[in-house]
C-alpha cells in the first residue's frame, strides 16, 4: 500500500531522516514509534506530503507520489492539536474535504451526518463551535473530518498525546475499534511504547532521523533489535558483569560479558523451582510496589539493584528484608 | 545552487509571477522612487550633497531641546500608558468591577476621536480658562492657570489618548488567556497578585511588547499634544518637521528631523521583530475555559480599584460630552466655557446641512478613507501571505522592510514626494500624470498606512496555527481556497480592526489632502481648517465641535459594523 | 498553488485603482455642478448657455474662505464664466503650484502676498500678461511690474492694541517700540509658527530696515539682535488661537500683536473689542492680493482667452466693489475703495513701507528657518 524508498529529508543544512524504508501493508496498522526529535512525525509527514523527500521515493498502490502536491494525495490525516478549523462549526469542518471535492449538496449532507453517528456526534454536536467540544469529541471530529472522505491512507499524529490518562485510554481503544470498522490502512506516529504495543500489527522504531527495527510488537517488545529499542520499549534490568559472572558460573548458556546485557522485569522469578536452564541467584527484597494486577519487587542480588514483576496470584508476597532467591533464564537475556 | 535554480522556475507560476510584479511596481513606483526623488531634490539641490542643514541644527538649542524631549517622551509615555493600559484591560476583562461594560464604552471612547479634536477636548477641561482650572482657581485663588502646561500636561493628554491599542489588541490577548492556568494557580496557593503577576501578565507579554513599541513610536512622533499643551518648554520633534515642511526652503531640515525619527523608529520594529521571532506565549490546552471575572479579596483594594476605574472613566468622558454638548451652542458660550442649557439649539447642525459644500467633504472623506483601507487590506493580506509563507528569505525581508518606508517620513514629505514625482509622465506610471487626478490622494493615503497596516496584520498571521493551513491541504483544498476558507477567516477580525482603525485615522486627515485634494472634492479636514480660519462666521468654532462629533459618529459606526459583530461572534464561540 | 490568490489579489488591486480612476472621478464631477447649482441661482445656468464660453477655470487662492469661493463660483457663473476654486492656505497653494509645476491645474491664482508672488515668478511658475483695463486704476506700487500679477485686494500688516487697556500716547508707534520699550516687554503676542503671510509680512518689514548685503543672510548683525529681542519678549501664541480670543481672555496679559486690516475690522466686530494700530513713520507693509495665470495656460487658446477675460472680469471697480461690501476687504482699485468699510479704508490710509519684494521673497524661508532654529523660544 505504502512504500517509502531510501527516503532522505534535510531541514537546511540539518538532516532529519536517513535511508528511510517502510513497507505499509493494505489494512495494516502501523506504528511510528520514538522519541520526540527522532523523525517519526517528519517520515508520516513525507507520506502526506508536507515535506519533500530530497531523496528517495515515496510509492502509494504502487504509483510514485514523491512528486503529488499535499492536496492531490487523498491521504487522511489526524492533527496533534486536531487542527479543527477555529471558525467553522463541527458540520462544516466535517464536510470541508467534500466542498473541496464539490460533493452535491444532498450526499454531502448524507455522508456528514452518518459519519457523525459513527465517531458518536450527535446533531446538537454538529452545529457547535469546535471550541465548545470538549477534547474527545475534538478528536472524533478530526478523525471523521479526515474519514469523510473516503482515503485510502489515514495517518495519525500523535492523536492521544494531549489528552488525559483515562481518556486516552478509552480512545486508544475506540480507535483501534474504529480502525477495525472501516478497515482503513493506518499510520500512526506516538511516543507512547504501550499505545503502540496495543495498537500496532507492525511497527518502525526510530532514533536519531533512522529505523532501529520493524517488527511486531512482539518482535519489538522481547527481541530488540538494538540496546536502544530495547531500552526504549518497556521497563528492563541492566545486568552488571558480576551477576554476568554467576550466571555463566551456573549455567550452559554463556552470556556475553563485553556486551550490555539486559532482561526484561517479567523474566525474574522470585523464589520459583529451578528448571531447566534457569540460574538462580541469592538475593534480598528491598521494597515491593503493590498495582493490583501484580506486584513489582526491588531487589538486591550480588550488589546490584533489580526489578522483577509477579502475577498477583493470591499468593503471600515477600515482606521487605526478606531473602530470597532470584531465578530467569539465560536465554531471555538481550546481548548488545 | 542549481537544483535551488530549478526550483525556483518551478515555483514560478503566471500567478506568481504576475503577484510578484505587481508588488515590485507598486512598492517601486508608489513608495521608494517618489521618496528617493524626493530626498534627492531636497538634498542635492544645488547639485552637490551639503552638510549644511546638520550644522544648522546642531547649531540650533531649539532643535536640540526637541529632539531631546521627543527622546524623553517617547519611553515615558511606553511607560505610562502602559501602565494605563494594562489598568483598563484588568478593570474591564479580567477583575469583577462594577458596570464593567460601562466603563469599557467609556474608556473605547478614544478610538472615535483622536489628535487635535481629542486633544482640544482636554484643554477645554484643564486649560488655562477650562473648566476644571477655574473650579480649581475658585477654591484656590493662587492657583496657577497655567498649570496644564509643559512635559506633564502632555504626558497627560497623551497617556490618556493613546491606550487604545490597547483597548484592542491587549484586550484580545487577555481574552485568550486559559483561565485553567488562573484555577491552576491558585490551586497551587498563589495570590490574586501573584496570579496576575506570574501567570497572567506573561500571557499578554508579547501583545504587551507589540502596543508598547507602537506607544513609543507615537510618544516619539508626537505632534498636536505638544503643540497644544505643551507650551514653550516643551517642543517636540513633529510640530518642528511639520513647521519646516511646510516652508519652501526648509525642507531639507524637515527630511533630516524626520529621517532621525524614521531611524530611531525602524530600530524599534527591528527590536520587535527580534522579540516575536522568539516566538508567542502560545495556550497549549485543547480545552480552553473563559475567564470568569476575578473579584478582588482585600476590601481595600477593591474600593480603590473601583475608585481608580471611575476616575479614569471621567477622564476619558468628560471631554466627549463636553463637545457634544458645546456643538449645540454657539461659539461665544465655546469661547467663555458658559454652558447654558436653555440655549441650546440645533442651529449649527442645520447650518451644516444647509449647503452642499459642507456636508459634502463627509462623503468624499467617507469614500476616500474606505477605498483606501480596502486597497491597503489587500496589499497588506497579500503581502502578509508571502511573508508568512517565504519566512526568513530575502524576499520577505525586503518586502518587509520596504512596506515600513513611509514610516521613515513625515505625512507632508510623502504628500510633496508623489505630487513631485507624478506632475510628469513615466513610463512606469502608464505615462500618466497624477497631479489632480483623484487617483493621487488615494495612492497617498494607502502609502502612509501602510506600515502600521503591516505591524498589525502581520502579528495576526504569526500567531496562526500551521496546522490549520496542512490539515485544508491534507483535506484537498488548494493554496487558494484554503486561504480563503481557513486562513482568511481567521484573520478576518484583524484585518477589519486595522481597516476600521485605518478609516478613522484617514478621515480628519489634512496633512495629505492639503497637497492632493481634488479641487472639485475638498476633504472633511481642509474643509475643517477652512473653517477655523474662517471670520465672518461668528459660529465657526462651533462648527468645528460640530464637524468633530459627526466625525465621531461615524467613527462610532465604523467600529460598531466591524466590532459590534465581531463581538457577537465572540461570545458565541465561548 | 497561490496562482488563484495571485490572479484574484491582482484583480482586486486593479479593480480598486480602475474603481478610483474611472467611475469615482466622474461620479463626483457630475455631483459638483449639481452642488453649485442648488447655489447659484437658477438664472445662472441659463445665463451659462447664453453668456459663456463654457470653458472651465481652475481658480487657485487662498482668499476663499467664508463663503467667498461660493459667492465668486456663484456671481462668476452670471457672467457666464465656469470656475471651480481650490481654497487653502497660502503656504498650501504655494507648495501645490510648486508641485504641479510641470502640469499645472490652476489656470488663475488670486490672492496670495507679494512674497509669494515674487517666489512664484522666480520659480518661472506665473505668466505675465498684458495689463487689464482696471491695472491702471490701482493704487501705485501695488500692481507687479513686469506684469505678472496686478492687485485687487490690499492688506495694511499693522501692530493692532486694545485700545480699551492703552491709549493712542501709550501705545506703540512701531515694531521697534515692542523691544525697546520695557513697559511693552510680555503683553505682546509672537506667533508660534512662522509660514503665514501676516507672520512674514511683519518680520520682513522688520527685516528690511537692517539689509545688509555682507550680513548674515543678507541681514546685519543689529537686525538679527532686534528680531531676537522680538522674539524674547513676546508672549508665544497659543495654538489655534487668534490674537483677540487672547486679547479678551482676561487671563491671558497679550494685548497687541500682529493684524491684517480688514481682520481688524472683524475681530473687533466679533469679539466687541476696539483696535487701536501703530502708525509707524516708515509705513506699514501691505499684503497684496493680486491675480495671476498660471505657466502654462497659454498653450490652450480657449483657456487663455477665457482667464483673461475672467481676470478682466474679477478685477474691475464693479465686482471688487461687490467683494469689498461682501467680505470687507479692502480694494486696490481706487475706483472701488468707497465701498470699503471706513475703518478699513482709514487703516489703509497708512502709506506702504518701502520695501524690496523681491529680496524679501529671495530670503524669507532662509530668514525664518534662521529664526526658528535659534531665536523662537
Amino acid at each position: 500500500m505504502i512504500r517509502l524508498e531510501d527516503i532522505e529529508v534535510t531541514f537546511g543544512d540539518f538532516t532529519a531522516l536517513h535511508d528511510i524504508n517502510v513497507h505499509v501493508k493494505e489494512g495494516q496498522f502501523y506504528t511510528f514509534l520514538g522519541p520526540s526529535g527522532c523523525g517519526k512525525t517528519t517520515t508520516l509527514r513525507t507520506i502526506t506530503g508536507f515535506n519533500t523527500p530530497s531523496k528517495g521515493r515515496v510509492y502509494v498502490k504502487g504509483e510514485d507520489i514523491t512528486d503529488y502536491p499535499v492536496e492531490k494525495r487523498n491521504i487522511g490525516m489526524v492533527f496533534q492539536n486536531y487542527a479543527l478549523f477555529p471558525t467553522m462549526n463541527v458540520y462544516e469542518n466535517i464536510a470541508f474535504g467534500m466542498r473541496v471535492q464539490k460533493v452535491n449538496k444532498a450526499e454531502l449532507d448524507e455522508r456528514v451526518r452518518t459519519m457523525a453517528k459513527k465517531v458518536e456526534l450527535n446533531d446538537t454536536q454538529l452545529m457547535r463551535k469546535v471550541a465548545e467540544l470538549s477534547g474527545g469529541q475534538q478528536q472524533r471530529v478530526a478523525i471523521a473530518r479526515a474519514l469523510v472522505t473516503n482515503p485510502s491512507i489515514i495517518c495519525l499524529d500523535e492523536p492521544l498525546s494531549n489528552l488525559d490518562a483515562k481518556l486516552r485510554v478509552q480512545l486508544r481503544n475506540e480507535l483501534k475499534e474504529m480502525q477495525h470498522n472501516f478497515g482503513i490502512t493506518t499510520v500512526y506516529v506516538t511516543h507512547d511504547q504501550e499505545e503502540a504495543l496495543t495498537l500496532s500489527d507492525r511497527i518502525a522504531v526510530f532514533n536519531n532521523g533512522r529505523i532501529e527495527q520493524i517488527g511486531t510488537p512482539d518482535e519489538i517488545y522481547s527481541h530488540s533489535a538494538t540496546e536502544f529499542v530495547c531500552n526504549f520499549i518497556g521497563d528492563i534490568n541492566k545486568l552488571r558483569p558480576q551477576l554476568i559472572h554467576e550466571v555463566n558460573r551456573q549455567s550452559n548458556i554463556k552470556v556475553d560479558p563485553d556486551k550490555a546485557n539486559y532482561i526484561r522485569l517479567e523474566q525474574l522469578h522470585v523464589n520459583y523451582k529451578r528448571d531447566g536452564d534457569a540460574v538462580s541467584i541469592p538475593a534480598r527484597i528491598v521494597s515491593r510496589e503493590y498495582y493490583g494486577l501484580y506486584i513489582k519487587y526491588t531487589i538486591e542480588a550480588l550488589g546490584q539493584t533489580l526489578k522483577a514483576i509477579e502475577k498477583n496470584d493470591g499468593a503471600a508476597y515477600f515482606p521487605e528484608g526478606t531473602d530470597v532467591n532470584l531465578s530467569f533464564n539465560p536465554a531471555a537475556v538481550m546481548s548488545y | 545552487m542549481k537544483a535551488k535554480l530549478s526550483r525556483f522556475w518551478k515555483d514560478l507560476t503566471p500567478g506568481r509571477a504576475l503577484i510578484a510584479v505587481l508588488f515590485v511596481w507598486f512598492i517601486m513606483t508608489c513608495i521608494i522612487v517618489p521618496i528617493v526623488h524626493l530626498l534627492g531634490t531636497i538634498f542635492l539641490a544645488d547639485g552637490s550633497f551639503s552638510l549644511e542643514p546638520i550644522h544648522k541644527l546642531m547649531k540650533s538649542k531649539k532643535a536640540m531641546n526637541s529632539l531631546r524631549n521627543s527622546f524623553i517622551l517617547g519611553p515615558t509615555l511606553s511607560l505610562s500608558v502602559g501602565i494605563v493600559g494594562i489598568f483598563l484591560v484588568l478593570v474591564t476583562e479580567y477583575f469583577d468591577i462594577k458596570g464593567a461594560n460601562i466603563l469599557r464604552l467609556g474608556y473605547m471612547t478614544t478610538l472615535l476621536y483622536g489628535g487635535i479634536i481629542l486633544v482640544s477636548g482636554y484643554k477645554f477641561i484643564y486649560g488655562s480658562n477650562g473648566f476644571l482650572t477655574n473650579a480649581l482657581i475658585r477654591i484656590f485663588p493662587s492657583f496657577n492657570r497655567n498649570w496644564f502646561q509643559g512635559y506633564w500636561a502632555v504626558l497627560f493628554v497623551m497617556t490618556f489618548s493613546c491606550t487604545s491599542n490597547h483597548m484592542i489588541f491587549l484586550r484580545n490577548a487577555m481574552r485568550a488567556v486559559d483561565f485553567q492556568t488562573v484555577e491552576a494557580a491558585r490551586n497551587m496557593g498563589a495570590n490574586q497578585w501573584t496570579i496576575l503577576r506570574r501567570v497572567v501578565l506573561p500571557v499578554l507579554l508579547p501583545s504587551l511588547f507589540a502596543v508598547t513599541i507602537l506607544t513609543f513610536i507615537t510618544g516619539l512622533s508626537a505632534m498636536s499634544a505638544p503643540l497644544l499643551v505643551g507650551g514653550t518648554q516643551f517642543q517636540t520633534i513633529n510640530p518642528m518637521i511639520k513647521t519646516f515642511a511646510d516652508s519652501t526652503n526648509s525642507k531639507d531640515l524637515a527630511a533630516l528631523l524626520s529621517l532621525v525619527l524614521g531611524m530611531a523608529t525602524m530600530v524599534l520594529l527591528y527590536i520587535m521583530t527580534q522579540i516575536e521571532k522568539r516566538g508567542h506565549y502560545m495556550s497549549v490546552s485543547k480545552v480552553k475555559t473563559r475567564i470568569v471575572k476575578q473579584k478582588i479579596n482585600n476590601p481595600v483594594v477593591n474600593v480603590i480599584v473601583h475608585i481608580l476605574a471611575y476616575v479614569l472613566f471621567a477622564i476619558y468622558v468628560v471631554p466627549v460630552v463636553l463637545i457634544v454638548l458645546f456643538s449645540f451652542t454657539s461659539s461665544k458660550n465655546i469661547a467663555t466655557r458658559t454652558l447654558d442649557f436653555g440655549s441650546l439649539s440645533l442651529d449649527n447642525y442645520r447650518y451644516l446641512l444647509s449647503a452642499s459644500s459642507n456636508y459634502r467633504p463627509f462623503i468624499v472623506s467617507i469614500v476616500y478613507s474606505v477605498l483606501a483601507a480596502v486597497l491597503i487590506s489587500v496589499i497588506i493580506v497579500a503581502a502578509c501571505r508571502i511573508i508568512q509563507k517565504r519566512k526568513d528569505t530575502l524576499v520577505a525581508g525586503v518586502l518587509n522592510y520596504s512596506l515600513m518606508i513611509p514610516w521613515l517620513l513625515p505625512t507632508t514629505l510623502v504628500a510633496l514626494a508623489l505630487m513631485l514625482l507624478y506632475n510628469q509622465h513615466h513610463w512606469y506610471m502608464f505615462n500618466r500624470v497624477l497631479t489632480g487626478t483623484m487617483i493621487i490622494m488615494l495612492i497617498g493615503y494607502v502609502v502612509i498606512k501602510l506600515p502600521f497596516s503591516l505591524r498589525m496584520t502581520k502579528a495576526a498571521f504569526f500567531s496562526l496555527d500551521n496546522a490549520l493551513e496542512d490539515a485544508s491541504r491534507n483535506l484537498g483544498a488548494k493554496g487558494w481556497y484554503t486561504f480563503r476558507r481557513v486562513v482568511f477567516p481567521a484573520i478576518l477580525p484583524t484585518v477589519m480592526a486595522v481597516a476600521a482603525l485605518n478609516i478613522n485615522s484617514l478621515l480628519g486627515d489634512y496633512d495629505m489632502s492639503a497637497f492632493l485634494y481634488h479641487p472639485i472634492n475638498p476633504t472633511l479636514g481642509v474643509k475643517v481648517r477652512s473653517l477655523t480660519e474662517d471670520l465672518t462666521n461668528a459660529n465657526s468654532t462651533a462648527l468645528t465641535f460640530v464637524y468633530a462629533v459627526l466625525m465621531m459618529i461615524i467613527s462610532g459606526i465604523v467600529l460598531f459594523l466591524v466590532y459590534g459583530r465581531g463581538s457577537q461572534d465572540n461570545t458565541q464561540s465561548k | 498553488m497561490k496562482k488563484t490568490l495571485a490572479l484574484l489579489l491582482a484583480a482586486a488591486m486593479m479593480l480598486a485603482l480602475c474603481a478610483c480612476g474611472k467611475t469615482e472621478a466622474p461620479a463626483p464631477a457630475e455631483e459638483a455642478p449639481a452642488a453649485e447649482a442648488t447655489e447659484a441661482a437658477p438664472e445662472a445656468t441659463e445665463a451659462t448657455e447664453t453668456l459663456g464660453t463654457g470653458v472651465e477655470l481652475t481658480v487657485y487662492t487662498n482668499s476663499g474662505s467664508s463663503g467667498r469661493d461660493a459667492w465668486l463660483t456663484e456671481r462668476a457663473a452670471k457672467e457666464g464664466f465656469k470656475v471651480v476654486v481650490l481654497e487653502d492656505g497660502a503656504g498650501a497653494i504655494q507648495q501645490r503650484l510648486i508641485g504641479e509645476a510641470a502640469n499645472p491645474i490652476a489656470d488663475v491664482v488670486y490672492g496670495l502676498n507679494a512674497i509669494i508672488w515674487n517666489d512664484l515668478i522666480s520659480r518661472d511658475i506665473l505668466v505675465a500678461y498684458d495689463a487689464p483695463s482696471w491695472a491702471s486704476e490701482v493704487s501705485e506700487g501695488l500692481n507687479n511690474a513686469d506684469g505678472y500679477y496686478y492687485a485687487i485686494v490690499k492688506q495694511a500688516i499693522v501692530l493692532a492694541y486694545d485700545a480699551a487697556k492703552l491709549s493712542p500716547e501709550e501705545a506703540p508707534k512701531d515694531w521697534p517700540d515692542l523691544w525697546e520699550n520695557e513697559a511693552f516687554h510680555g503683553i505682546y503676542r509672537v506667533e508660534e509658527k512662522l509660514t503665514g503671510g501676516t507672520t512674514r509680512n511683519v518680520l520682513a518689514g522688520i527685516l528690511c530696515r537692517y539689509l545688509d548685503p555682507n550680513g548674515e543672510l543678507g541681514v546685519s548683525e543689529e537686525g538679527w539682535a532686534a528680531i531676537e529681542k522680538f522674539f524674547q519678549y513676546g508672549v508665544v501664541a497659543e495654538s489655534e488661537t487668534n490674537l483677540y480670543q487672547e486679547m479678551v481672555d482676561e487671563t491671558k496679559p497679550t494685548i497687541m500683536g500682529q493684524m491684517w486690516s480688514s481682520g481688524v475690522v472683524q475681530y473687533d466686530n466679533e469679539f466687541g473689542t476696539t483696535s487701536g494700530w501703530a502708525i509707524p513713520e516708515v509705513g506699514v507693509p501691505y499684503a497684496v492680493e493680486g491675480i495671476g495665470l498660471v505657466n502654462g495656460v497659454q498653450n490652450d487658446e480657449a483657456k487663455y482667452a477665457e482667464a483673461l477675460r475672467f481676470i478682466e472680469w474679477f478685477g474691475s471697480a464693479e465686482i471688487q466693489g461687490e467683494w469689498a461690501e461682501q467680505f470687507g476687504t479692502m480694494p486696490a482699485n481706487e475706483k472701488a475703495a468707497e465701498k470699503a468699510d471706513a475703518v478699513q479704508a482709514e487703516i489703509c490710509s497708512i502709506p506702504a513701507q518701502d520695501i524690496d519684494w523681491a529680496v524679501v521673497a529671495a530670503n524669507i524661508d532662509d530668514w525664518c528657518e534662521k529664526i526658528t532654529l535659534e531665536y523662537m523660544q
